[in-house]
């Protein structure tokens, strides 16, 4: 995955492209976002598989060299820091482990899992990218490596810089890419010319990141919660924890790329996925238990290309409608079946 | 013939003062120590507002959200049955178990949406029991129509036990109620009928609520009782 930049006044956003990099001792293949809501996926054979991590800890090494205002050692702070984020997630089960300092690159296609820096003033909106490698035999996850672009300013100060990326809100973003979360669609934009201005957004994996000294990003949201637990939910979790399922349909066929946001009318939390077919399936996997209302809406607050392969023909005319039914999410299960209608523009 | 007539008077008056006796055995009228009184009936408590939420996003400003859309849930009334069989251990005091249904609709009103979705209502049918028990204190002294009316009050508890549509959630608590109230029975023999009108105030924590609060509102039952 690797985030990309385009500059707006007082704003940057950010938006993440799926990127698999091949390498030459373990095959690889060409990402097929996504499953779930977010959940990254690649195609092995006739299969698609979610990518997701099965040996713990995740070991991961940080590069020995800082950039202009970070150090190494403040860098690897905030990365662990960042790692420390999923890892506290107690409806999850995952971990990770700093191996050490390396003068490795990330990208270095060497089996390790390395996050540093790179400079790259060629991919003027990508600030910070994650790749996978994985092996085809098996579909476990091999190397993954983040790189933080220098040729955009970085902080690690506690309260943000203006004008500077916050590592730690960035790195957030990132290791959600490197356990296997895809991007979430929560969150509205306006165009403007360069580029979008995001007017709001409730996960951490919303694609256009915030301005500049921004770090909203440290803290994960109700969706990111969802979606770590959906692919790494405890045994607890899985029992406590529940779906909603359905398909979103237009003059009685189904509507591919539609966002269809879950919101909790008792925690307010606010949890969303996509319909990734072209029956306009959807599931929204890793709920709390209780009451949801459902609001539908195309997917026009990013790139297209930021959820779904560039050819993809995700539908945007329709208009955004809610639910008229209160769904409820059991414990331990899913509720299917829950189809919502929605008409052209 | 005279002589059967004689037999037949005596047989009559020999059996007089035996069936005052056994009336004198059988006690006070009822209801007494030991009596039993079944009922059943319709109940309703109003529903109620579960609050209103903002679905709103974080912004770069740290004081200011982004609102999506704003819900205001609440709960329609709950219109029910309920049976009860209560034990008396006096003339005026009595012990009932009961239990209630009603099916009140929950809604959810969505509006002010950010890309203009039209105002909706989302609704489900939900389940409502109550398992409970109530103490009943009936003021004899103040009976009229020869022991037929009685006022009463009662008070108890109970377990709330509520299900969302098609029982895909189970939500429970407790509630809690006071009320007073006429029984007015339909004749004055061990066995009968009444009518039984009460009306006070329920209170429930937990359930299908949105907010974690006891909420207390008036309730009313009418019914049919027998006595035995």
């Amino acid at each position: 995955m690797r985030r990309t930049a385009s500059r707006e006044p007082g704003s940057l956003t950010l938006v993440l492209l799926p990127l698999i990099v091949a390498a030459a001792v373990v095959a690889t293949t060409a990402t097929t976002p996504v499953l779930g809501y977010l959940k990254l996926g690649t195609r092995i054979g006739p299969r698609t598989v979610n990518i997701k991590w099965s040996d713990f800890p995740i070991r991961y090494y940080v590069t020995e060299r800082g950039t202009a205002g970070v150090t190494a050692q403040q860098f690897q702070t905030a990365i662990s820091t960042s790692f420390g984020v999923w890892d506290a997630v107690d409806t999850a089960d995952l971990s990770a482990e700093f191996a050490g300092f390396t003068a490795a690159n990330p990208l270095s296609g060497d089996s390790m899992t390395v996050l540093g820096y790179q400079n790259r003033p060629d991919l003027d909106r990508v600030l910070a990218a994650t790749n996978f490698i994985i092996d085809t035999q098996s579909g476990k996850v091999v190397e993954s490596d983040i790189f933080f672009n220098t040729a955009f300013p970085w902080s690690t100060d506690a309260a943000g810089v203006p004008g500077r990326h916050d590592v730690q809100s960035i790195a957030v973003h990132e290791i959600g890419h490197l356990l296997g979360l895809g991007h979430s669609a929560l969150g509205e934009t306006e165009v403007i010319p360069g580029g979008r201005r995001v007017l709001g957004a409730e996960a951490v994996m919303f694609p256009i990141a915030f301005a500049a000294g921004s770090i909203h990003d440290r803290t994960l949201k109700a969706d990111d919660l969802a979606g770590i637990t959906d692919i790494y939910g405890t045994t607890a979790a899985q029992r406590s924890h529940g779906s909603i399922s359905g398909r979103v349909t237009k003059n009685g066929g189904g509507v591919l790329g539609a966002h269809v946001v879950a919101f909790s009318t008792r925690t307010g939390a606010l949890v969303g996925g996509l319909t990734l077919n072209e029956e306009g399936g959807y599931t929204i996997a890793g709920l709390e238990p209780g009451p949801y209302v459902l609001r539908v809406e195309p997917l026009d607050d990013g790139d297209v290309n930021s959820f779904f392969d560039e050819d993809t023909d995700v539908d945007l005319d329709f208009k955004v409608q809610f639910h008229d039914r209160i769904v409820v999410v059991p414990r331990g299960g899913g509720v299917r079946d829950v189809d919502i209608k929605v008409t052209a523009k | 013939m005279r002589a059967l007539g004689r037999l037949a008077c005596l047989l009559a008056v020999a059996c007089v003062p035996s069936a005052a006796a056994a009336q004198v055995y059988i006690g006070p009228a009822a209801p007494h120590r030991g009596s039993i009184e079944v009922g059943g009936g319709v109940t309703f408590v109003p529903g109620f507002d579960m609050g209103s939420r903002t679905a709103d996003l974080t912004t770069s400003s740290p004081t200011t959200r982004y609102d999506l859309f704003t819900t205001d849930s609440s709960v329609g009334d709950f219109t029910g049955l309920q049976a009860r069989v209560g034990y008396y251990f006096s003339r005026a005091i009595s012990l009932e178990a009961f239990v209630r249904y009603a099916q009140p609709e929950l809604s959810v009103a969505l509006s002010g949406d950010a890309e203009s979705a039209a105002d909706v209502t989302a609704t489900e049918t939900a389940s409502h029991y109550v398992f409970g028990g109530s103490l009943n204190f009936d003021f004899r002294g103040a009976s009229f129509a020869g022991d037929r009316g009685v006022p009463f009050v009662s008070g108890g508890a109970g377990y709330l036990r509520e299900l969302h549509e098609g029982n895909m959630l189970v939500e429970t608590g407790v509630e809690y109620h006071a009320t007073a109230g006429l029984k007015y029975w339909l004749g004055s023999g061990a066995h009968r009928f009444g009518l039984r009108f009460e009306a006070g105030l329920s209170a429930r924590e937990g359930g299908l609520d949105n907010e974690d609060t006891r909420r207390v509102q008036p309730m009313v039952a009418a019914g049919l009782s027998y006595l035995f």
